[in-house]
């Protein structure tokens, strides 16, 4: 049996065919084939080709996700490690915007948990560096806000400003 | 010269940053803030704390109680299975549907603390240290006798018997054995106001101010 082929259209109007199968683990995609029936490609004008390439991609991989196989699980598992490995941060994020936009909720988990997992063990000034993040604490309001954590408050805020001026 | 052996004293770690530094943005602003949390939920609680003070946004985001509640829900969850390793009781209140994991875990510890109640000290001499433990005889036959000078049992002989209660509408049954029913107790209001509850075998006296520490009543329940 022959599968149905689906084809994607880009942002910038590229074109990719996946089949079917793999193409509805996006529910976005799912419902869009569904509601409209595109004759001419489904348009993804939130998604650029680099992206939809990677996408595709993933989806082709993932299309037969195996059940009760541990050694096909865990060759599909290498295969995701090695998927983000050489990405950037820019592709990552984009791709955690796709998979969120496309609602493809293993590629959402997986990027996230990439992120996640690059923070993870990192102190606050590699994280400020890792992302170009620029530090607008007042040296007052970082100090106040470690002692919060110390007494393990977590909230800065006028509210609290105001209990601890009545304190003192 | 100096600056460059400074470096490399540095933690190895902060060089590995150094080789990606300038490819990311804040994801913050590349991903807003529904994305944002599901990131920062994938985070341990250390560096989620840590999260706190990378910038004002930040602040914001990680100080979400959505984010903590998961964190201590897995937290109390971990701790509570590790007190309950090996107990033999486990205090019934603490395993109803519907308690949190936290409020199950502090459950189990205060009843884990609980003293035999006070009317079973003053029951045992050796309990408060004024006479020898008071022993108990099970017999092949299925009979239970007590020393003679046994001030609760004196010596006479015990039976048991399996008392059956319905509570909650009839649909819970609640079984326990009772040892040794006791000759009707009599109760009688003193000149003080206090109370007395006695048999010819033993004498219950209450106790002034039930509901301070130390003192038995319904503020000190025994499941």
């Amino acid at each position: 049996m022959s599968t149905k082929k689906i084809t994607l259209l880009s942002s910038d109007n590229e074109l990719f065919t996946v089949d079917e199968e793999a193409a509805n683990q996006s529910l976005t995609i799912k419902h869009l084939i569904e509601d409209t029936e595109p004759e001419n490609g489904v348009p993804l004008p939130q998604v650029h080709s680099k992206i939809l390439a990677k996408v595709t991609e993933y989806l082709i991989k993932h299309a037969n996700e195996p059940d009760n196989d541990a050694a096909a699980k865990e060759e599909l598992k290498n295969w995701d490690d090695k998927f983000l490995e050489k990405v950037n941060h820019e592709t990552l994020f984009d791709l955690i915007l796709a998979a969120n936009y496309l609602d493809i909720k293993g590629l959402l988990d997986l990027t996230c948990q990439t992120v996640a997992d690059l923070m993870n063990g990192m102190s606050v000034v590699e994280v400020r560096k890792l992302f170009n993040i620029v530090n607008d604490f007042t040296p007052e309001d970082e100090a106040e806000v470690r002692k919060r954590r110390k007494r393990g408050t977590k909230t800065i805020g006028p509210s609290n400003d105001q209990a601890n001026q009545s304190n003192h | 010269m100096e600056e460059s052996e400074r470096k490399r004293g540095r933690e190895r770690r902060a060089v590995d940053v150094e080789e990606i530094e300038g490819l990311g943005g804040d994801p913050m602003a590349l991903l807003g803030l529904d994305l944002m949390m599901k990131v920062l939920d994938r985070l341990d609680a250390r560096s989620l704390a840590l999260c706190l003070i990378v910038s004002r946004d930040w602040n914001r985001v990680a100080s979400s109680d959505e984010l903590w509640a998961s964190k201590v829900k897995a937290l109390a969850k971990v701790k509570l299975e590790q007190l309950w390793l090996g107990k033999a009781h486990i205090p019934r209140v603490s395993q109803v549907r519907g308690v949190s994991k936290l409020a199950a875990y502090s459950l189990s510890v205060i009843d884990g603390k609980r003293g035999a109640p006070q009317y079973w000290r003053n029951i045992d001499p050796s309990w408060i240290g004024t006479g020898p433990p008071m022993r108990r005889y099970f017999h092949p036959d299925g009979r239970q006798t007590a020393d003679p000078d046994d001030k609760a049992w004196g010596g006479h002989e015990c039976s048991y018997s399996i008392v059956t209660s319905f509570v909650n509408g009839g649909r819970i049954r609640q079984n326990y054995v009772r040892i040794n029913r006791w000759p009707r107790m009599n109760v009688n209001r003193k000149q003080d106001w206090s109370w007395e509850m006695a048999n010819d075998l033993y004498c219950y006296l209450s106790i002034p101010d039930a509901d301070k520490p130390g003192g038995t009543g319904p503020l000190n329940p025994v499941w």
